[in-house]
This record gives structure tokens, C-alpha cells and sequence, in this order.
């Protein structure tokens, strides 16, 4: 990274964390141009890949006969959606793209994620941890099921059932909360090493006198004209 | 302490500002002071490293970069590290690496890396190399349609590259079109080690790629390796047990320990510290916001 890329990168991410002090229209610039910038960035890439991959087969190379086509003609139907007479047109993009997807995904479900799963391995003798991790699989896809059960009471030994079922729901749901939050301490962590040297550091120094100056003018009741937005 | 926002602008209480202001004052001190805290090498990066070595030599690895620029601080420690140990095994036993992207922003993240850290010449295809034992085919919009379709018939479903070079006339694609019968499709058989790099849950590359198998090296299904962020390890945990998915590298925290791994200390490592630093400052008010509630509802002064 630059030194002017880490200026401006810094900048930004300041921007964006003023909300945690305070929704000013410094936020608001942030928020909308990062909004703006991503939507040109996903269109401009868009755009190359019509280019390199319609375009050029098709009109530079010339090659005329082409399933491309296919591909070019439910486009274009999916901008028929703009009037209300050929709207139903775009139906058929939508319905061709669902049906491929569909198609695709629903096969290797079954085998990769339902046959694979409730399969169960054959008793390891030399490796004690795998039998009790199948165990344990198993355990806690009956309890679980039992506990999502709602077309019967869940009464006597079936409720206590239910109750292991829960119990172990929640350890998933700890352990993944868990996890998360690691990540979520990751990505703040990251953006803020690149203060930690020069020149974001700079950044962060001028960011906070500025902060600093904000709370005492506040305090002292000086109030300044600029265009804050106010939530509903 | 008021829990009030001061002002009716959608600020955050008082309280919370607060926690956010101590939790980047915590997180930025071993930044600027690193301890050097131990990082103990965890089984499934170990094994992910296993795995990249595994490669036999001429063998072909499959990388669908979809790291995006939120998740770039959590996941591009890993990422960094594994294109830089595929560039060395490229190196050392001539393997095939094909780079693909099946997110607009996973293309950018990709090619920054291999510029900016891998060292790569720029445009790509100015490297001698390009072409020949390495491409990157570009954003391959699609989702997990192209998935199925680079394991059923690469060359149709990429007909060409970042450049718009056709990819039937690459030789890279000949080699491995040729290798494992003549002037075959290139298809998942013809893949070695499959690599994801995503910030999502890891159930579409395990649907689409897991049935495919390694035509050369002799192992077994499932040589799928994944990047991921670390809430996303609970997923990955059944399909590794049912050996769909040989191993991952969960978050930061993996990261680190695959650069340590790799002897390419980065930006991982160096986060480690304030990673550990944040967990204890949660833990903290985890338990001292547990103990203060408890306290409160002994005396009866918080309501259920």
C-alpha cells in the first residue's frame, strides 16, 4: 500500500467508525460514497465481463453461432421488467435461472450434505475419537429433531429428550457465537493495525484532536451549522 | 453511568461508547508494543499445510478466490500465505495453478495479492509463466453454477482469461486437457487439490467439487482445502469427519498459524497479540456484566 492509498484508507475507516461516537454528516459522507463506490466498481466489472465474454466471441472474433446467444437473449429479456406491458417477458430470465440453480444444487444436497451425513462409518479400533465423535452426531441430530418435534406433546421421557436437545442446541449455538465474534474482533484489529505506523497514525491523531475539540464545543454549548441528518 | 444516547441523532448510548473506546485503546497498545505471545499450530491448519505439499509434482490446484474487502483483514492472512506457498511448490515441482474468482470482489483481492505480495509482474500475462503453468481466468459471475461447470468442462465455462486470451489455445489447459488421456475436457478428475477462499459457509464447493476425484495422485475424495472466517468452522467440522473437506484455515487466527507455518511471518502474526488483548477484555465484561446483574437481582433492584 502507498503512503497516499493508507492515507485515504485510514481516512475512510474513521469516517465510518465517527459512528461510534457520533452520526454526523462525516458518517454519512463515508457511508454513501462507500455505497456509490461499490455499485460503480460492481458495474464496471460487469461491463469487462459482457465485453470479454459476449462481445468479443461474438462481433470481434466473429463467431456467430454460439449457445452465447442463449445467454444474451434472457438478458435482455430481464430488462423488459422496466415496462409494464412486457414485464411478464422478464418471468422467464427469473424462472430459467431459478431452474438451473435448483437443478444443480438440490442433486448434490442430497449426496453431499443428507446421504453423506447419516452415514455412519464403521466401528474405528484404532481410533477411539472417531466413534465417539460418530456418537455424538448422532446423539444430537435425534435430540435436536425430537426438540424441533411439534406435531406431538412432548411428554414423560420425551420431553427430557427434548431437553438434551436443547441443551446441546445451545453449545452449537455458543460455539458458533463464539467463533464469530472472533472474526468480528479480527476485521477492526486489522484495520486498525495500519494506524498503528505512519502515516495512519497521523490520521488517527487529527481524527481524535478533532473528536477531542467536538465533545468540549459540544459541552460549552456551541453549536456550528452543519447539515446533520436527524433519524425519524 | 446514563445508557441513554445524549443527543436524538441515532448516536450509541454512552455506555457503549464507552466499551468501543477501551476496546480500541486495548487493542491498539500491543500494537504498538508487540509481546511475542506464543501461537501453538492447531491440527487443521497443520493438516491444510499437508495438504498444499501433498501436490504431487506436474499436479494441477483449482483456486476460487471470493475473499471480499470486509472481510480482507480476517481471511487475507491465510489467503496471502497459501498463494505464497502454491508459488513455491509451482516452483519446486512444476505444479499447475489455475486462479479463478466466482466474486467481483474476491478478482480484485486476488490480483492484489499476486501483485502485491506474491510479487508477480503486472499485467500478468508479461510473466513468462503466465499461460504456461499459471492463469487467472477472472470474475466467472455464476455462483455455484460455475462451480459444476469448471469440474464438468473448465474450458466452455471459462473460454478465456483475465485478457480475454482463449483458454483452448493456452498451454496450460493443453497439459492438462492431455494428461490424463488424450485431448480429454478438462474436468475435477484432472484437479489435484481444490482451494476456496470465501467469507460464506462452505456447503457449494463440498456439493460441487467433493465427488470429484484425483485421476493422478491416487488420493482419495474430498482434497478440498477452504478459507473461511472463523464463525464458519462449526460448518466445516461434519464434512471434514465425513471426508468431504481435508482441512481449513479458520479466520486470523489460522492465518497466523499457516504463516508461521509457511516461514512467511505477515500480517497474521502480528495481530495475535491484540486478538488475545480484545478475548480478554470480552471475557471480562462478559463475566463482570453476569456478576453486576447477579448482584442486582439478589438485592431485587433488576427486574427479570
Amino acid at each position: 500500500m502507498t503512503p497516499i492509498e493508507a492515507i485515504i484508507s485510514s481516512i475512510l475507516v474513521i469516517m465510518v467508525w465517527s459512528s461510534l461516537y457520533r452520526i454526523t454528516w462525516v458518517f454519512r459522507i463515508a457511508e454513501n460514497m462507500i455505497i456509490g463506490l461499490y455499485l460503480a466498481f460492481t458495474l464496471v466489472n460487469g461491463i469487462n465481463v459482457v465485453q470479454m465474454r459476449v462481445w468479443n466471441p461474438i462481433f470481434v472474433q466473429g463467431n456467430w453461432i454460439t449457445p452465447i446467444w442463449i445467454a444474451v437473449v434472457f438478458g435482455l429479456l430481464s430488462w423488459t421488467r422496466f415496462n409494464k406491458q412486457t414485464m411478464f417477458l422478464s418471468r422467464w430470465s427469473l424462472a430459467f435461472l431459478a431452474g438451473i440453480g435448483t437443478g444443480i444444487t438440490a442433486g448434490a444436497t442430497m449426496d453431499a450434505q443428507i446421504v453423506k451425513q447419516i452415514a455412519i462409518k464403521a466401528w474405528d479400533i484404532t481410533n477411539m475419537w472417531t466413534n465417539i465423535n460418530q456418537l455424538i452426531i448422532i446423539i444430537c441430530t435425534v435430540t435436536v429433531l425430537i426438540y424441533f418435534s411439534f406435531t406431538y406433546g412432548q411428554k414423560g421421557i420425551m420431553k427430557n429428550v427434548a431437553r438434551i436437545g436443547r441443551l446441546l442446541l445451545m453449545i452449537g449455538l455458543g460455539a458458533v457465537f463464539g467463533l464469530m465474534q472472533m472474526g468480528n474482533f479480527a476485521i477492526p484489529i486489522g484495520l486498525l493495525s495500519d494506524m498503528s505506523i505512519a502515516p495512519g497514525i497521523y490520521v488517527l491523531i487529527i481524527a481524535s484532536i478533532i473528536i477531542a475539540i467536538d465533545i468540549l464545543r459540544r459541552r460549552a454549548g456551541i453549536e456550528f451549522n452543519l447539515p446533520t441528518k436527524k433519524e425519524n | 453511568m446514563s445508557n441513554k444516547s445524549s443527543d436524538n441523532s441515532g448516536s450509541l448510548p454512552v455506555a457503549d461508547r464507552l466499551i468501543f473506546l477501551i476496546f480500541f485503546i486495548i487493542v491498539f497498545i500491543p500494537m504498538l508494543h508487540p509481546l511475542g505471545l506464543p501461537i501453538p499450530i492447531t491440527p487443521p491448519t497443520r493438516e491444510f499445510y499437508n495438504a498444499v505439499l501433498s501436490v504431487p509434482n506436474g499436479g494441477v490446484v483449482l483456486i476460487d478466490d471470493r475473499n471480499g474487502f470486509a472481510t480482507w483483514a480476517d481471511i487475507s492472512p491465510g489467503e496471502v500465505a497459501l498463494y505464497k506457498q502454491l508459488f513455491q511448490i509451482m516452483r519446486e515441482k512444476n505444479v499447475r495453478l489455475i486462479f479463478f474468482s466466482g466474486a467481483v470482489e474476491g478478482n480484485q483481492n486476488s490480483q492484489r495479492v499476486l501483485r502485491e505480495f506474491v510479487g508477480q509482474p503486472y499485467p500478468f500475462n508479461t510473466d513468462p509463466a503466465y499461460g504456461k503453468t499459471w492463469v487467472h481466468l477472472g470474475w466467472i459471475p455464476g455462483e455455484e453454477t460455475i462451480l459444476a461447470g469448471m469440474v464438468n468442462d473448465m474450458i466452455s465455462t471459462a473460454p478465456s482469461d483475465l485478457y480475454g486470451t482463449p483458454t483452448k489455445d493456452m498451454e496450460i489447459f493443453k497439459y492438462v486437457a492431455n494428461k490424463a488421456a488424450p485431448f480429454d475436457k478438462v474436468t475435477g478428475d484432472d484437479i489435484n487439490l481444490f482451494a476456496a477462499i470465501h467469507s460464506g459457509t462452505p456447503e457449494a464447493w463440498i456439493r460441487q467439487w467433493s465427488t470429484f476425484g484425483d485421476s493422478w495422485g491416487g488420493n482419495p475424495h474430498g482434497n478440498i482445502i477452504e478459507i473461511f472466517s472463523a464463525g464458519v468452522i462449526p460448518w466445516a467440522t461434519p464434512f471434514i469427519e465425513k471426508g468431504q473437506m481435508r482441512s481449513y484455515i479458520g479466520g486470523q487466527r489460522g492465518g497466523a498459524e499457516y504463516e508461521i507455518l509457511t516461514a512467511n511471518p505477515g500480517s497474521g502474526s502480528s495481530y495475535m497479540d491484540a486478538q488475545d488483548f480484545a478475548h480478554l477484555f470480552a471475557i471480562t465484561l462478559i463475566v463482570g456484566m453476569n456478576v453486576w446483574y447477579l448482584i442486582g437481582k439478589s438485592k431485587g433492584g433488576l427486574k427479570k
